[in-house]
């Protein structure tokens, strides 16, 4: 499945605009939509079907976890989520992430081209 | 001779009856009743002399029983040169008057010459007045009660003399007869040397009373045996060798091997009882120590019988449940304990009893007490049995573990916050570097392809995001401040505080903006920790001026404080952006952000608030308004010294 359209999900404007540059660098035809927490998300995916998600797991309102917990029981078909977390260092978040079928794999922050390679290759 | 030793009544009642039988007699001999001497010729038996000793021994005891030493010395020695006197005529057969010198006896009755003591008479008087004034040392007690026991055993040996018609036990040499009354003064005055021999130790009268039952039966065992061996000589004047006279032989000595064997098995058994005494005495001294030590020991020590009835408690046991001992002694222990534990106890005492599976004999484990007045508070109880030869009972240690339970807790809390700060501050840490990483990156590139002004809102972002991760270091570095900071108290003024913190935090954004409205008396002061104080109120007016709603045509916000019972209120209402509701259970919880699109915040404000009131013995709550939010923070003002302890309390 080409990846076409990609939903960032990070309260964090600098990271945003990280993800936004570098996937514009990546292959500037992809579709970015973002949402700034994981209600936001939410309500973007009840209106339209993004190719992938990239998650920020820590954000106020609804974080990434809060966010997959939804995500999996509010819908049928589910897109493939990569979770960014801010270190890999703390297992328990990386685990807990990879138990839903669904998060293809983790990156650590920043996002780089290369990170963004191995996404288009697990997708493809 | 010792003064405490003839102390009470016994002595004085000993004194009391020799006195009055020897006055009665001498009262006789001196008005020549002569009807007397033909109707009851024994009463003159006693002759005036002895009836004079047992005055003067009547006397000594009486004497003692006051503690006039010398009068007892004086009497005892007068006593004993009359008995010496009256041994020494019968042993030299020299008469040098004495018997005769205070009264010349008008008839003689039992005596080998008028007005002569008999010997026996004499041997007791001597004895008895050695007995009456040896002094109270150890050895001295056992030879007072060897002097009491002869004295006794040879007036107990007249009387039965008397009783069963043996005239060789009252009459030792010729006519010289002790007579029934005198007999009767020694045994007094042997029981009582033997009773002060013993000490008093409670089981004198039994003792006295078999002694002299032994030495009485031995007496006459005795002489049963020189009566049967004279009958013997008798019988073989008579008859010569035969048959009666061997059955004699054989009767008389098994009358003395019985005697004997008696008299050891009496000695044994008089060596043990004091021996059993001595290691009673032993006992109940070591009895006391452990009794002494139970009761000072810091922990409850309660023991209780298998039914669960409390048999003993120790005075830590008192103050910690506030029982008195007598409330609890025979009740059921389950009174010492929470309704949830008093109703499995006997389940667990029938339990233990039929499987022998123990839930904390033996094992010790921390549960609740319960108090008199129906508190409950934690204990570490540890359950030993017992197992007496009669018997089972369970002892319980108990110690009031509320102080530690608190410490504990206060640790663990400390504790699971700490990791919860180390897990938030790596990641909220990390997280502004490696954005700040991601955006070097690109500003590189941005570099290299010369688009210089996407470049300079990319430094923009880059800047923001180290001024971000500086305000979050600042706000660590005050959390922590919080935790350690050691700071005195001072009066402090309310009004002064909020104005001077108003007056820094005037260059925020959106200030110029805001109506504030401080409602509070310039009087009001509170005596509380200036530093931690000005903390929590900069906290409330920055987020106040950070989270009002840019929606809002007026901002306002309104400060008031007052005084109530002790408590002063500070309360900070705003019509801003509030707090949605399924935020504010964790309202001041670390690193919680609310509003993270109106303005970038650490997460920690209100934790540190909240910290920062708790460290002032206060607290801080937050109420909902129809738009915006009200904190109200609650401080004891700490105008007394009373208080000044639960503001030090952290």
């Amino acid at each position: 499945m080409p990846m076409q359209t990609v939903l960032i999900v990070d309260d964090d404007e600098a990271d945003q605009f990280i993800c936004e540059y570098t996937i514009r660098k990546f292959d500037p035809s992809i579709k970015m939509i973002a949402a700034f927490n994981g209600r936001e998300a939410l309500d973007i995916l009840h209106q339209s079907m993004p190719d992938a998600i990239i998650l920020d797991i820590n954000m106020p309102i609804m974080n990434g976890f809060e966010f997959l917990a939804h995500y999996a029981v509010e819908f049928e078909h589910h897109v493939p989520v990569v979770a960014m977390l801010t270190s890999s260092l703390l297992g328990a978040d990386r685990e807990r992430a990879l138990q839903y079928d669904f998060v293809k794999t983790y990156f650590e922050k920043p996002l780089t081209i290369d990170q963004l390679q191995i996404m288009r290759d697990l997708l493809e | 001779m010792n003064r405490e030793l003839y102390k009470g009544p016994a002595a004085q009642g000993i004194g009391l009856v020799c006195v009055t039988i020897g006055m009665i007699v001498i009262a006789i001999w001196l008005l020549r009743l002569e009807q007397i001497a033909e109707s009851f010729p024994i009463v003159l038996a006693m002759q005036f002399n002895t009836a004079l000793c047992l005055v003067l021994l009547g006397t000594a005891f009486i004497a003692a029983a006051y503690g006039y030493t010398r009068v007892v010395y004086t009497l005892t020695i007068a006593t004993a040169l009359m008995a010496v006197v009256s041994l020494y005529q019968y042993v030299s057969g020299i008469n040098v008057g004495i018997d005769t010198l205070f009264n010349t006896p008008f008839v003689t009755v039992g005596a080998s010459s008028p007005g002569r003591m008999a010997p026996n008479s004499a041997i007791c008087f001597l004895l008895a007045a050695i007995g009456i004034s040896i002094p109270r040392i150890h050895f001295a007690s056992q030879a007072r009660l060897a002097l009491g026991f002869v004295v006794a055993g040879i007036a107990a040996i007249a009387l039965l003399g008397y009783g069963v018609r043996l005239d060789r036990a009252h009459d030792w040499f010729g006519p010289a007869r002790m007579s029934p009354h005198t007999g009767f003064g020694f045994l007094v005055i042997g029981s009582g040397l033997i009773y002060l021999g013993v000490e008093r130790s409670g089981n004198h009268v039994r003792l006295v009373a078999s002694a002299i039952a032994v030495v009485a039966y031995l007496a006459v065992l005795l002489l049963t045996h020189l009566e049967f061996l004279a009958q013997e000589l008798h019988h073989r004047e008579q008859l010569g060798a035969d048959h009666s006279v061997e059955t004699l032989q054989t009767l008389s000595t098994l009358v003395l091997v019985s005697g004997i064997l008696y008299l050891g098995l009496t000695g044994y058994a008089f060596w043990y009882s004091q021996r059993y005494r001595r290691s009673a005495a032993a006992l109940a001294a070591s009895e006391a120590r452990l009794a002494a030590v139970i009761d000072t020991a810091v922990d409850g020590i309660v023991t209780i019988d298998r039914n669960g009835t409390i048999l003993t408690v120790n005075r830590a046991c008192e103050d910690m449940f506030g029982y008195r001992r007598e409330e609890m002694i025979g009740e059921n222990v389950k009174m010492m304990m929470p309704k949830r534990y008093s109703d499995e106890h006997d389940g667990y005492l029938d339990s233990y009893h039929r499987t022998g599976q123990a839930k904390i004999i033996g094992i010790g484990r921390e549960l609740e007490g319960r108090r008199s007045d129906g508190s409950v508070f934690p204990v570490e109880l540890a359950v030993a049995r017992i197992s007496l030869a009669d018997r089972v009972i369970y002892s319980g240690i108990v110690r009031d573990i509320t102080v530690r339970k608190r410490f504990e807790a206060e640790i663990l809390e400390a504790n699971a916050e700490l990791e919860e700060f180390a897990y938030r501050t790596s990641h909220d840490l990390r997280s502004p570097v490696a954005s700040s990483l991601g955006l070097v990156h690109i500003a590189k590139d941005l570099l290299q392809n010369g688009e210089h002004g996407v470049l300079v809102t990319t430094l923009d972002r880059l800047e923001r995001n180290f001024k971000r991760l500086d305000g979050l270091i600042q706000n660590i570095i005050a959390v922590t401040r919080t935790r350690l900071m050691v700071e005195e108290v001072a009066p402090i003024s309310v009004r002064a505080v909020v104005d001077e913190t108003l007056d820094e935090l005037s260059h925020l954004d959106g200030f110029s903006d805001m109506a504030i409205d401080v409602d509070i008396d310039p009087e009001l002061q509170i005596i509380s920790k200036p530093i931690k104080f000005q903390m929590i109120i900069a906290n409330l007016l920055s987020n106040a001026i950070k989270y009002k709603d840019a929606d809002e045509p007026k901002p306002v916000l309104v400060i008031s404080a007052s005084r109530q019972n002790r408590l002063v209120h500070i309360a900070f209402a705003d019509n801003g952006l509030g707090i949605p509701p399924d935020a504010r259970p964790m309202l001041f919880e670390m690193f919680k952000r609310f509003h993270p699109e109106k303005a970038f915040g650490s997460g920690l404000g209100l934790y540190i608030l909240r910290k920062s009131t708790e460290a002032l013995g206060g607290n801080v709550t937050f109420e909902p308004q129809q738009k915006g939010s009200r904190f109200v923070v609650e401080l004891p003002d700490g105008d007394a010294n009373a208080d000044a302890d639960s503001i030090d309390r952290r």
